[in-house]
C-alpha cells in the first residue's frame, strides 16, 4: 500500500486550517511558541505536517532539531537548493518513520556520509541527489539497501562508471536519472537488468552507437535524453513519447523498425543544436502527426519541408537556424495546431513574417529577437489576435513610421498592437523606441508583463505606465530616468517586480526609499540589492537557481555595468532538464533577475 | 430564541458553549452530526461532547464560526490566531473539517 | 547497525515518544464496529456520533486507516449476508416488500457509517485510490443481495411477472416496483441494464410478437391499430410509472418493431379494410393513426406514401380516361378538384400536412391529368363556365378561392400552351359577346397565370382587354360624330380587334345588307380619320344584331342573332321564300357557317322563325326556306345563337392541335439557337435535355419535334453537324 499525501485543497487553504498555518510559519518567534507540543505534533495528520514543514522552509525558518518534530508526519520532504542541508540535517530525515520521499538535489553541503542517515530507509520510494557535487561511489553504496526505491535521480553527481554499475541492484527502479554522469556502454548494459524503467537520463554521458543498442532492452521506456552524446541512432523503443537528442550528431532515430509496423508515438522531440545531415534520413521512421513540441533551435538544418507533415506541433522553436524569408512557407501548413514560434536569432524580415499572416490562428507565443524585423512587421502581427507573448527586443522597430517627404507627420506604429487583445507580455528591449512611440502601449490594459529597453526612454514613459492596471511586470532598462521621476512615480497596483538596470541616474538612496514605500515590489537596480530572503517569499519557483544566479548575476554586473547579455559557459552544469523547461515555458522566468537570455536553455 | 436553533459544544474539560446551530455548521463535521440520518444522541440532545479539544481551543473554534460567518457577509477584519495555540487549533480545524 | 548508528543523532528530549497501546487499533475497531453492529439493528439512538467520529479519526491518523476500512469491508458483508438470508426467506409476495424494506434500511445504514466514516473519505480514500464508502456500501449490496444466486433470478422474475400480469390487464404495486428498479440504478445503470432491462426487453418482444400475431389474423386494419397505440401507450406509461427513463425508447422500439414493422405490409393491404378502403371512405382517424404508429418505424411512411400514390393515380386515371365522364367538360374538371379536395383533406387531417405526402399527391395528379390530352381545352371550359354564368353572386374571396384551384390544376399541366390557345378562344368569346360576369374575376385570372407563367404568357390576353376598352372610347367618339345626322337606321356597335391578339381566322365577309352597309361605311370614315395608317376589315362571321320582326298575327319579338342570320332574315325583308342557293348567293356566307346559321333559325323548335322545306334534320343544298308567318313564342325577346362555343368537335380539334404544333415550332427553334448560343457545341441528347428543360414550363417538347427544328436549323446554316462526330452540332455565327 502506497500513501501518497493529499495536497491541501482550497477549501482547507482558505478555511481555519490555512489561518493556522499561517500563524504558525509567521516567523522564528511562532515557531518558538509551538515546537515544544510534543504530544500535538506526534498527532499531526501528514498533510498538515509536509504543508507546514514546506512553509517553514520556504521562509529559511527551518534548522536541523526542528526536522525532529516533523518525524511521525512527514511523508515527503523537498528541500532542493537548500545549502544548509548536512548530514546533520539527513540524521533527523533518517529517522522519519513514513518518509517516502526525498529531494535534496542541488544541496551542496551533502556528502557521501549524509547519505548513510537513509541506509534501509524501505519506505523511500523517490531519492532526489541532483547535483550534490560531493557525492561519489562511496555515499552511493548507502541507497542500494533501499530495496523498494523505484525513482532515483543523481545526475551531475561525482558517481563512476563503477557506482552506477551498482545501481543494477535496485531492481524496482522505473525512474532513473543519470544526466552528465560518465555512463558507460559497459555501464548502460550491466543497467539492462531494470526492466522496469520507463524514465531514463544519460545527457553527456559516454554512450556510444554501440551502447545504445542496449536500449532495446528497456521496452518499457518512454523518456529518453541523450543529448550530449555521441550517439547518432537509437533504436526503436516501442514506448517512447519524448526524446533529447539536443547536441547528437543524428543518423537515424528508431532504426530497425519494419516498414509496415507503426513507430512508437513520439510526442516530444529536442534537437537542439542537432548536426543532422539529412532529416529526412533521420526521421525516417518517425511517425510526424504525433508530434506537438519540437526544437531544432541551433542545428543545421537546411530544409524546414519536413515541418509540413508534424500536423499536430504547437510548440516549434526554430530560434538560430537558418530559417528565412524564402524557406518558412513549410510553417504555413501547422497553422491550425500551432500555439507557440521561436523564430529568434534567425535572419527572418518582415517580408517572410508577411508570409504567416492568417495562417496562424492560434499562436499565443511569439519571439522575434534579433532578428530583422521591423515597423512594418507590427501590422502583419496585429492579425495575429491570440498572442499572449511577443518578443520584438534587438529587432528594427522604431515605434514611429515616417511619411514619405520631409514631412513632420509619423504614424505611431505600434497602435497595431492594441489590435491583439490577449497580449500579457511583451518585450522591446534594446530597440530604438522613444518615448512618444511606446505610449500606445500603455492603453493594453490586459499586459502583465513589459519589458522596454532604450537610451531613449525618460521619466515620462514610467509614469505613463501607472495606467497598466494588470501589470506585474515593468522593465524600464537603460532609460534616462532620474530620481525626481521615481519619487514621484505611482506604480500600477498589481506590479510586483519593477526592473530598472542600466538606468545610470538613478541613485540609491532613491530606490531605498521608493522600496520602502512600496515593499510589495522587488526593485532591481545595480545600486540595489535585496536581501536574500525575501526572494523565497516572492516566488514558488526555482528556489535554488535563482538564489544562485542572482549572486552571480549581481557580482558580474557590477563590474560590467551596462554590457547587454552574458552567458554561461555551459548552462548544462548548473540545471537540469526540468528546471531549464520550467523556466523557459514559466512567463515569469524574468523574475529572475539575471537577463532572460542568460537562463534560456541551450539544450 | 429557539432552542431547536441552538446546540451546546462541551469542552473536554466539560465547559459548554451554547451557539447558533447556523455558526456550529460552518464545521463539516458537526453539520453531518446534527443531520445525519438515524437518531445519534448529539442531534436527539443538540449537544456535543468534544473530550479532545480544551476549553481554550473550543473557544477559539466557536469565535472562528461567527467570524466566519461574519467574513462571508462580507466584513473583512483579521481573525488573530494566538502562536501558541496554532497547531492544536489547526488540528481541531482539520478535526472539525473547518 | 544501522540503527544503533542513528541513535547517536537523535535527541534527547524526544527519545521518550507516547508509544500507542499495541491494542489500540484493535480496540477502537471494536468500538466501530460494535457501532455498525447497532445501527444495522436499529439501535443507534444510543451511540455518540462525536465518540465514533473520533474514534475513526484516529485510527486514520495513526495509520491504521487500512484496517478501518477492510474492517468495515468485512463487517458490511457480514450483514449484508444476513441480510440476503432474510430476503431469500420471504415467502412469495412479501419477497419485493422484504427486498425494499431492506434496501432502505441499508441505504439509511450507510449514510450514518459514511458520516461517522468522513475523515477516512476525506484522507484515507484518495490517496489510497480505493473506493469511498458510499460507493463501497452500493457494490456490496449489489454483490451480495442482488447478485447473489438465490436473488438474482427471482428478483428478475418477479419483476418480469409483475410486468406480465399488468400487460393482462391486472392492477401491481407500481410504488413497490418502482422503487426496487431506482434501487437498480442506484447500483448504477449497468446493474439495472444487465439485471433487469435486458431480460425486459427480450420478454416484451416475445410477447408482442405473439400477440401481434393474434390481433392480425382477427381483427380489421383499424382494430390493429388501435389495439396497437393503445400497448404503445401503455409501455410509455409504464416507463413513466417505474422504470427508468432511458428504457422509453428502447421498450417502444420493440413494440414498434413487434406489432408495426413486421405487419405494416400484410396491413396496408388488408382486404376490405386497408389503406384504400380508408382513403375511399375518408376514416381520418383511422388513418391519422396509421400515420402516427408508422413514422415510428423505418419505411412505414414511404409505404404509406407509396400505395396512396398509386391509389390516386389509379382513380385518375379512371376519372380522365372514361369517355362517358368526359363528356361534359364542366363536370369533368369538377371531380378532379372534388377529388383533389378530398386528399388534401386527408393530408391536413390525417398526415400531419406532411409534405412528402403532399409532394405525392401533386405528383399523382400531375401524372394523370395529362393522361388525356383533352385536359386543358377542359380546364379552359370550366373557366368559360365559371366567368360565364358560374360565379354570379359569388363574392370576391370566393372567386379567388375557385380560380386559385383552377390555377393549381393549370400547374399539373404539361402543354400549358394547348390551354393557352383554347383560353384565348374562349376568353374572346367572353368578351366579344360580353358574356362575362366580373372584370375583376377575369384580370384576377389573368395576374395569376402571369405570376405562374409570365409576361410573355398573357401579353395577348391583356391586349384583348385593352382593345375592349379602346372600342368603347372609339364607339363613343363614333356616336358623339354623328349625333347631327342621326336617323332612324340601325345602330352600330364596332369592336375593333388588334390583329394578332386575337384568335381570328380571317375570313372574307358576307355581303351586308344595304342598311347596315352604309353605317358601317360611316364607321370607317370616322376611323380612319382619327387613326392614319390603319386598316380596318370586317369580321362579319363574330358579330351579332338585334332585329325587330312582326309576325303573321302581328306579335312582334325582339330577335337576337349573330351577324350571318342578321343577314339571312334581311333577305326575307323582300322575299317570301328563297332556296338556300339564293341565300348563299346573296350573303356568300361560307358554306359550313351559312348551314349552321339556317339550321339554328329554322330548326330549333320555339326559335323556328323560318320555316325548311323538306322538313329533314339537315340542311340540304336543295332546300328552301319560308318566313314563317306562325311563329308564336311566349317571349318577346328571343335569342337565336348559332351553336355555342362547346366541346370542340373531333375536327376542330385536331385544327387546333395543328396549331399549337405549328406555334411550338418556332419556340423550340429559339430554345435550340438559346442553348447553342450559348454552349457553341453540343451532343444531340444534350440539346433535347437542355430544350426539354427551358420549355417545361409551358409545354413537354417531343424529342422528334425537336430533332426536326434541329434539322431545319442545319438546313438554314444556324447549325452544323460536326465533320467527325456526326451526334455533335456546332452553333454557326
Amino acid at each position: 500500500m502506497e500513501i501518497q499525501s493529499q495536497p491541501l485543497d482550497q477549501e482547507e487553504m482558505g478555511g481555519l486550517i490555512g489561518l493556522c498555518i499561517d500563524a504558525a510559519t509567521k516567523n522564528s518567534e511562532s515557531v518558538e511558541k509551538w515546537r515544544r507540543q510534543r504530544r500535538t505534533l506526534e498527532r499531526m495528520p501528514t498533510h498538515l505536517g509536509e504543508v507546514v514543514l514546506q512553509r517553514l522552509l520556504s521562509r529559511k525558518l527551518v534548522y536541523p532539531s526542528l526536522l525532529e518534530i516533523f518525524q511521525h508526519c512527514v511523508g515527503s520532504i523537498n528541500l532542493r537548493g537548500e545549502n544548509l542541508v548536512d548530514a546533520e540535517w539527513m540524521a533527523y530525515l533518517g529517522a522519519y518513520r513514513y518518509l517516502h520521499s526525498i529531494n535534496v538535489s542541488g544541496c551542496r553541503g551533502i556528502n557521501n556520509s549524509s547519505l548513510w542517515a537513509l541506509t534501509g530507509m524501505d519506505t523511500l520510494k523517490e531519492v532526489d541527489i541532483s547535483r550534490c557535487s560531493k557525492l561519489t561511489d562511496a555515499g552511493i553504496v548507502h541507497l542500494l539497501s533501499i530495496s523498494k526505491l523505484e525513482k532515483l535521480f543523481v545526475s551531475q553527481t561525482g558517481l563512476t562508471e563503477k557506482g552506477i554499475i551498482q545501481l543494477s541492484s535496485l531492481r524496482k527502479l522505473s525512474v532513473l536519472d543519470l544526466g552528465g554522469l560518465p555512463v558507460t556502454d559497459l555501464a548502460l548494459s550491466s543497467l539492462q537488468v531494470l526492466t522496469k524503467l520507463e524514465y531514463l537520463d544519460i545527457w553527456g554521458s559516454k554512450i556510444s552507437d554501440g551502447g545504445a543498442a542496449v536500449l532495446k532492452m528497456f521496452s518499457k521506456l518512454n523518456f529518453l535524453n541523450v543529448a550530449w552524446t555521441n550517439v547518432t541512432k537509437v533504436p526503436h523503443l516501442p514506448n517512447l513519447t519524448c526524446l533529447n537528442m539536443s547536441n547528437c550528431t543524428i543518423h537515424s532515430i528508431f532504426e530497425g523498425l519494419a516498414d509496415r509496423e507503426e513507430g512508437p508515438h513520439l510526442r516530444k522531440l529536442l534537437l537542439s543544436g542537432a548536426t543532422l545531415s539529412d532529416i529526412n534520413d533521420a526521421l525516417l521512421h518517425v511517425e510526424p502527426r504525433h508530434i506537438f513540441f519540437l526544437n531544432v533551435s541551433q542545428s543545421t538544418l537546411q530544409d524546414f519541408e519536413f515541418l509540413g507533415n508534424m500536423t499536430a506541433l504547437e510548440h516549434l522553436d526554430l530560434s538560430f537556424t537558418r530559417i528565412r524569408d524564402n524557406n518558412i512557407s513549410p510553417i504555413l501548413l501547422l497553422g491550425e495546431s500551432l500555439r507557440y514560434l521561436n523564430l529568434s536569432n534567425t535572419r527572418l524580415t518582415s517580408t517572410g513574417l508577411g508570409l504567416l499572416v492568417g495562417n496562424l490562428p492560434h499562436i499565443e507565443s511569439l519571439l522575434l529577437t534579433h532578428t530583422g524585423v521591423d515597423d512594418s512587421a507590427l501590422s502583419y502581427i496585429s492579425t495575429m489576435e491570440s498572442l499572449k507573448v511577443l518578443d520584438l527586443s534587438n529587432t528594427n522597430i522604431k515605434g514611429l513610421h515616417y511619411l514619405v517627404g520631409h514631412s513632420p507627420d509619423q504614424i505611431l506604429t505600434l497602435v497595431e498592437l492594441q489590435n491583439l487583445k490577449h497580449l500579457e507580455r511583451l518585450d522591446l528591449e534594446e530597440t530604438q523606441i522613444r518615448d512618444e512611440a511606446v505610449l500606445p502601449l500603455f492603453g493594453m490594459l490586459g499586459l502583465k508583463s513589459l519589458s522596454l529597453k532604450s537610451d531613449f526612454l525618460t521619466d515620462i514613459s514610467l509614469h505613463a505606465s501607472s495606467s497598466l492596471v494588470n501589470l506585474k511586470f515593468l522593465g524600464i532598462r537603460g532609460a534616462v530616468l532620474t530620481d525626481a521621476g521615481l519619487q514621484t512615480f505611482n506604480p500600477p497596483p498589481m506590479l510586483e517586480i519593477l526592473d530598472l538596470r542600466d538606468c545610470w541616474l538613478v541613485t540609491a538612496d532613491v530606490l531605498l526609499a521608493f522600496c520602502e514605500r512600496h515593499p510589495r515590489i522587488v526593485v532591481k537596480h545595480e545600486q540595489y540589492q535585496r536581501p536574500v530572503q525575501d526572494l523565497y517569499a516572492f516566488g514558488n519557483f526555482s528556489a535554488t537557481g535563482a538564489s544562485k544566479a542572482m549572486q552571480l548575476r549581481s557580482k558580474k554586473t557590477k563590474t560590467s555595468c551596462g554590457v547587454g547579455r552574458e552567458s554561461f559557459a555551459d548552462e548544462r552544469l548548473r540545471y537540469t532538464r526540468e528546471e531549464l523547461l520550467e523556466l523557459e515555458f514559466s512567463p515569469w522566468s524574468r523574475a529572475l533577475p539575471s537577463n532572460s537570455g542568460a537562463v534560456m536553455p541551450k539544450m | 430564541m429557539k432552542k431547536e436553533e441552538m446546540v451546546t459544544l462541551i469542552s473536554a474539560e466539560g465547559f459548554e458553549f451554547v451557539i447558533d446551530k447556523k455558526a456550529a455548521m460552518v464545521s463539516q463535521t458537526i453539520r453531518n452530526m446534527l443531520t445525519s440520518p438515524g437518531s445519534f444522541a448529539e442531534s436527539r440532545e443538540g449537544k456535543v461532547t468534544f473530550p479532545e479539544i480544551s476549553t481554550a481551543i473550543l473557544e477559539k473554534i466557536c469565535q472562528y464560526f461567527y467570524w466566519s460567518l461574519q467574513y462571508a457577509s462580507g466584513k473583512e477584519t483579521e481573525f488573530h490566531i494566538e502562536p501558541e495555540m496554532t497547531l492544536e487549533l489547526m488540528m481541531a480545524a482539520n478535526y472539525l473539517h473547518t | 547497525m544501522s540503527t544503533q548508528k542513528r541513535r547517536n543523532f537523535q535527541i534527547e528530549a524526544f527519545k521518550h515518544r507516547v508509544v500507542v497501546d499495541p491494542k489500540y487499533a484493535e480496540k477502537t475497531w471494536n468500538i466501530l464496529e460494535h457501532a455498525i453492529h447497532e445501527i444495522y439493528n436499529h439501535n443507534a439512538s444510543g451511540l455518540s456520533f462525536e465518540e465514533l467520529y473520533r474514534n475513526a479519526y484516529n485510527m486514520v491518523l495513526h495509520k491504521f486507516g487500512e484496517k478501518l476500512y477492510s474492517g468495515l469491508v468485512t463487517t458490511m458483508t457480514m450483514h449484508l449476508r444476513e441480510i440476503s438470508k432474510s430476503i431469500e426467506d420471504a415467502q412469495g409476495g412479501s419477497f419485493l416488500e422484504e427486498l425494499n424494506r431492506k434496501w432502505a434500511d441499508h441505504n439509511k445504514a450507510l449514510q450514518m457509517i459514511r458520516d461517522i466514516l468522513m475523515y477516512m473519505d476525506r484522507t484515507f480514500i484518495p490517496s489510497t485510490h480505493k473506493t469511498p464508502v458510499h460507493a463501497l456500501g452500493l457494490n456490496l449490496w449489489r454483490d451480495n443481495i442482488i447478485h447473489s444466486s438465490n436473488i438474482q433470478t427471482r428478483l428478475l422474475n418477479t419483476l418480469l411477472d409483475l410486468v406480465q400480469e399488468e400487460r393482462t390487464g391486472e392492477i401491481i404495486d407500481r410504488w413497490l416496483v418502482r422503487n426496487v428498479i431506482m434501487m437498480l440504478m442506484d447500483l448504477g445503470s449497468a446493474v439495472y441494464q444487465e439485471d433487469f432491462e435486458k431480460h425486459f426487453l427480450n420478454v416484451s418482444a416475445n410477447f408482442y410478437s405473439v400477440e401481434s400475431q393474434q390481433f392480425i389474423e382477427c381483427c380489421d386494419c383499424g382494430d390493429y391499430l388501435k389495439k396497437a397505440e393503445r400497448r404503445l401507450n401503455e409501455e410509455m406509461e409504464r416507463v413513466s410509472q417505474y422504470l427508468d427513463p432511458s428504457s422509453e425508447a428502447k421498450i417502444t422500439n420493440v413494440v414498434e418493431k413487434e406489432m408495426i414493422a413486421n405487419h405494416m405490409h400484410r396491413l396496408v393491404h388488408m382486404e376490405n379494410s386497408g389503406l384504400v378502403n380508408m382513403l375511399v371512405d375518408d376514416k381520418y382517424e383511422d388513418l391519422g393513426r396509421m400515420y402516427s404508429l408508422f413514422r415510428r418505424v423505418p419505411d412505414g411512411l414511404s409505404l404509406i406514401r407509396d400505395v396512396m400514390t398509386s391509389h390516386i393515380r389509379d382513380t385518375g386515371r379512371q376519372l380522365v380516361t372514361d369517355p362517358e365522364k368526359a363528356r361534359n367538360p364542366v363536370d369533368f374538371v369538377q371531380r378532379l378538384l372534388d377529388e383533389k379536395d378530398k386528399h388534401d383533406k386527408i393530408i391536413s387531417m390525417a398526415f400531419n400536412n406532411d409534405k412528402t405526402f403532399q409532394n405525392a399527391l401533386n405528383s399523382s395528379f400531375e401524372y394523370f391529368i395529362n393522361l388525356n390530352p383533352r385536359s386543358p381545352e377542359f380546364i379552359s371550359l370550366f373557366v368559360d363556365e365559371k366567368l360565364r354564368k358560374g360565379l354570379k353572386g359569388y363574392s370576391e374571396e370566393d372567386v379567388e378561392v375557385v380560380l386559385d384551384k383552377v390555377m393549381m390544376l393549370f400547374r399539373y399541366l404539361q402543354e400549358k400552351d394547348v390551354f393557352e390557345k383554347y383560353y384565348k378562344q374562349h376568353l374572346a368569346k367572353r368578351l366579344l359577346s360580353g358574356k362575362t360576369v366580373s372584370d375583376d374575376a377575369e384580370r384576377s385570372l389573368i395576374v395569376k397565370l402571369k405570376t405562374e407563367c409570365g409576361y410573355q404568357f398573357t401579353s395577348k390576353l391583356e391586349g384583348m382587354f385593352t382593345d375592349m376598352k379602346t372600342s368603347q372610347d372609339t364607339m363613343q367618339g363614333f356616336h358623339a360624330s354623328q349625333a347631327t345626322n342621326l336617323g332612324d337606321g340601325p345602330t352600330l356597335v364596332v369592336q375593333v380587334l388588334t390583329t394578332g391578339s386575337w384568335p381570328t381566322q380571317p375570313s372574307p365577309a358576307c355581303n351586308l345588307p344595304a342598311e347596315i352597309l352604309g353605317v358601317c361605311e360611316k364607321f370607317r370614315m370616322y376611323y380612319l380619320g382619327t387613326h392614319t395608317g390603319r386598316r380596318l376589315s370586317w369580321q362579319t362571321n363574330m358579330g351579332t344584331a338585334d332585329l325587330k320582326a312582326t309576325f303573321g298575327k302581328g306579335q312582334k319579338h325582339e330577335l337576337n342573332v349573330s351577324t350571318y342570320q342578321m343577314c339571312i332574315l334581311m333577305l326575307f325583308n323582300n322575299a317570301d321564300r328563297l332556296s338556300y342557293k339564293e341565300i348563299e348567293q346573296a350573303t356568300e356566307i361560307p358554306a359550313s357557317d351559312l348551314k349552321r346559321s339556317l339550321q339554328s333559325l329554322a330548326l330549333i323548335k320555339g326559335k323556328n322563325v323560318l320555316r325548311k322545306e323538306p322538313m329533314s334534320k339537315d340542311i340540304g343544298e336543295d332546300d328552301a326556306f319560308f318566313f314563317n308567318d306562325k311563329f308564336t313564342s311566349k317571349f318577346i325577346k328571343l335569342k337565336i345563337n348559332t351553336v355555342n362555343a362547346q366541346k370542340e368537335s373531333e375536327p376542330e380539334k385536331q385544327e387546333t392541335r395543328q396549331r399549337v404544333e405549328e406555334d411550338r415550332k418556332p419556340q423550340v427553334e429559339a430554345a435550340i439557337v438559346r442553348i447553342m448560343k450559348s454552349r457553341r457545341v453540343l451532343d444531340h441528347n444534350n440539346i433535347v435535355a437542355e430544350v426539354t428543360k427551358q420549355l417545361q414550363s409551358r409545354f413537354l417538347p417531343n424529342p422528334v419535334v425537336i430533332k426536326k427544328r434541329i434539322e431545319s436549323l442545319i438546313e438554314r446554316e444556324f447549325l452544323e453537324r460536326d465533320k467527325v462526330d456526326r451526334k455533335l452540332y456546332r452553333y454557326l455565327a
